[in-house]
Parts: C-alpha cells; structure tokens; sequence
C-alpha cells in the first residue's frame, strides 16, 4: 500500500492473477471500497486481456456453437414441457409405473451421490499427492543442507551487528566449492517500508555479490539459502538495508558484518 | 459513456447486448462469431485440452445469454470481460482449484482497444505478438508463467531459481511494453 491506496505493481501482479490468494483478497477487498483502484485495476485487467492475443488463434469446433444453442433452446422449452393440454384425456398409467417413478428418482439420487462422492475423492487424492511432494521437496531440501552443513570445505563466519544494529548477531554458513551460501540471523532492527535487508559476499578481489534479499518474518523461519558463483573466495559477509526488491550494489547502511 | 460505433462487419457490442436482453439469438451468434475464437484460443492454450476449452466457452456465452443486463455498455469491455473471465476459469480448472471461480465483475474491465471485427482484431493481434517476441525471453517467461500457468510470483521466483524483486520488475516491464501496444 501507498499512501491508502494499492500499488499499481500489486494491481499489475493481481490482474494476471500472480499475486497470493492472501494478497489477492486484500487487493480485491480494498479495490471494492475504492473507487481510485478499482479504475487502477480496471485498466490493468485490461491490459492483462492482450496477453490473450499472444496466442496462436484457434477456430473452435462448430459443434460447440450447436451445443450452446442447443442448450438455450432446453431453457426455452423447459417450462413447456410440464403444462398440460386443457381437457387432454389422461392415460392410463400401468401399475408398474408408480414404481418407475419413485425408483427412478432414487437411482438418479444414488448417481447423483457417487458423483459428488467421486468427486471428492478425486479432489482429496490430488491434494495428497501435492503435499507429498510438497514434503519430498522439503526432505530433499534438509538433505542437501545437512550434506553442505556437515561438509569438511564448509566455513562458518560469525556476523556481528555494526553501529547501526548493537543487538543483531548471526552467522554465515559457506561452502566455496559448491557456491552456496546458508545464512540465520537474529534481533535485527525493524525495517523501514519499502525496504528490505539484503546478504553480501564480499570477495578477496571485485565487488560484492548479493546472496539474497529477506525480510526479518523469513530469518526467523530458519536458515536462509543463496547461490553464488562457485570457487569466489570470501572476504566477509555483510547484511545492507536496501530498497525493496534488492540493488545489484549495497548501497544503504550494514547492519551485521563478518570477516571470513 | 463510450460512443456507440458501428463496426465493418455489423452492430457494435452494445447494441448486440441490447438486442441479447430482449432474448435475440441471431444477436448472441454475432457476438459468438466475433469472440469465440479468441476465447477457445486463449482456454486451449491454458488447458491444452479442446474439449476443456470447448466447455469454458459455451459456459461463458451461456452466462452473456443468461444475464446480459448486468453489462453496462458505460463502464467496461465486453470483449475484455470474455477474456480475463475465460482465463480465470481456465487457470481455475488446470490449478484444480474447487470453490468459487474468481470472476471480473461484469464491467470491470477496462479494454480500449477494438476487437469487434476481424480486421481491427487482427491488426492488434500482430501488434501484440511482435512486442512479445521483442521483449527479453526472461520477461516473457515470467508474464507467460503468471498468466499462462496461474503461477504466483513466489512460484515463479522457486522455479526460475531468481529472487522475487526480480520477478516482480521483470512482469512490470513486460506489462510496460505491452501498455504501448494500447497507448
């Protein structure tokens, strides 16, 4: 938010249907209540409408245009189809009919319960089947930290906060070999807005690497990955408060700092 | 309120939304020839399945057909709302996503371009594929993920292995390019 009013980046995000369902909401929430992004938002779905264009144009089937009518045609007749003629003489109904009328509706009853049944089974299996591998990413991801964590090659960098952040600590976790850096911190200060805390490598020779932007919910959350070119040799490690989005360069104050 | 024009190849949106009201179904063939291409074009490339993209546009022409006085000819574009409705609904079946579909409100969307006849259609259509196939691959994946996959930006972030703020600028200036298209 700026100023009350949603960010046209958000916006932009939100009409090609990019941001999460949780920002989404909010989004919405707020452009139902103002009039000013609500226009923001209009105008953004429609520019997200020429993304349609891109695509190879295909001529849809000419059964599906006979279906839709046809279907019209249903509605239309639908409420015909249960008057009565007036003096029409009523037919003699078999005995077993009475029974085809009730059973009938039971098995149309019964379909109708397997169906949604079904359903929710086949709905319930995809969500399982998504979590498992959900968590086989996860267990692969503990894995291969553990691996770099217990590797003979992997430096262990203590960070100290500067000036600017007395209470911060934390440390960094880097194997040369592989490129990676693994990295936790604690106690930082908060953040301005608009801004975000930014991992350096600084290297014996050239300037230095981002390893990755976080905000103070995610160091809290556990240990924090970068990659960075492999074989860089480390000089130090160094947490800048930088705008959001991250800078290819540090450019605000360093909050924690540690020589390797 | 937006002026009523006339098109090449016969009554303007508005007028053909009129007539659907008043339950004119040579009105809703019109309007079905006019956007049925772009709609089916746009579900198949999401779903990659014809009969998917078969049902989302007989459903939606079904919804114009069934509550045609919700549009208002002042606020909105019909052919813009076919389009975001047709994508949100396409993106909600591959996601698998059970509930309630998210739907633009029927005039919300905010389309200038114009795309009742073929000419006008495909002049815009070459515009739009000459600025995607200008634009850096790595923008272009990232629009063609979060509009084409339903993806999230952090999803995008994971799978391109790039930080998020990246993401999110790289969308930005894809969408940039593509605001030229219509300026």
């Amino acid at each position: 938010m700026t100023n009350g009013h949603i960010r046209e980046e958000e916006l932009e995000l939100y009409a090609l249907g990019s941001l999460p369902e949780e920002e989404a909401a909010v989004v919405k929430a707020h452009a139902s209540e103002c009039t000013e992004c609500a226009s923001k938002l209009s105008e953004a779905l429609g520019r997200s409408v020429l993304l349609a264009l891109a695509v190879p144009q295909q001529t849809p089937p000419p059964t599906a245009k006979e279906k839709l009518f046809a279907r019209i045609a249903a509605e239309r007749e639908a409420p015909l189809a249960g008057t009565l003629m007036p003096h029409a003489k009523r037919p003699v109904r078999p005995w077993w009919n009475w029974i085809l009328g009730p059973a009938s509706l039971a098995l149309a009853l019964i379909c109708f319960l397997l169906f949604w049944q079904n359903r929710r089974l086949v709905d319930e299996l995809h969500s399982a089947r998504l979590a498992i591998r959900g968590l086989e990413r996860d267990k692969q991801r503990f894995e291969d930290l553990a691996r770099i964590l217990a590797s003979p090659d992997t430096l262990t960098i203590k960070l100290a906060g500067t000036d600017d952040a007395p209470r911060a600590t934390g440390f960094v976790k880097y194997n040369g070999r592989l490129g990676v850096v693994l990295y936790s911190t604690e106690q930082l200060p908060a953040l301005p807005a608009q801004k975000t805390y930014q991992m350096w490598l600084v290297p014996t020779n050239g300037a230095p690497i981002s390893a990755g932007i976080f905000q103070s919910e995610d160091s809290v959350r556990g240990l924090l990955s970068a990659q960075v070119p492999a074989n860089t040799m480390p000089k130090a490690f160094a947490v800048t408060v930088e705008p959001a989005g991250g800078v290819p360069q540090p450019t605000g104050p360093k909050l924690l700092l540690g020589a390797s | 309120m937006r002026p009523e024009r006339q098109t090449e190849g016969g009554s303007n949106d508005w007028s053909l939304l009129l007539r659907i009201r008043q339950k004119d179904e040579a009105a809703l063939s019109e309007l079905y020839d006019r956007y049925s291409g772009l709609v089916y074009s746009q579900a198949h490339r999401i779903l990659h399945d014809a009969g998917a993209a078969e049902e989302i546009l007989q459903d939606l022409f079904y919804q114009v057909w069934r509550t045609a006085e919700r549009f208002d000819s002042s606020r909105g574009s019909l052919a813009g709302w076919l389009l975001v409705a047709a994508r949100n609904r396409a993106i909600s079946r591959l996601r698998r996503k059970t509930g309630k579909i998210e739907e633009p409100e029927e005039n919300g969307v905010a389309f200038s371009a114009t795309l009742d006849n073929r000419s006008t259609q495909n002049l815009l259509l070459e515009k739009v594929r000459t600025v995607m196939s200008s634009l850096p691959q790595a923008q272009r994946e990232a629009v063609e993920f979060a509009y084409f996959e339903g993806m999230s930006h952090s999803e995008i972030a994971e799978k391109t292995g790039q930080p998020l703020g990246t993401i999110k600028t790289r969308i930005r200036s894809a969408m940039e390019m593509l605001k030229k298209v219509l300026s």
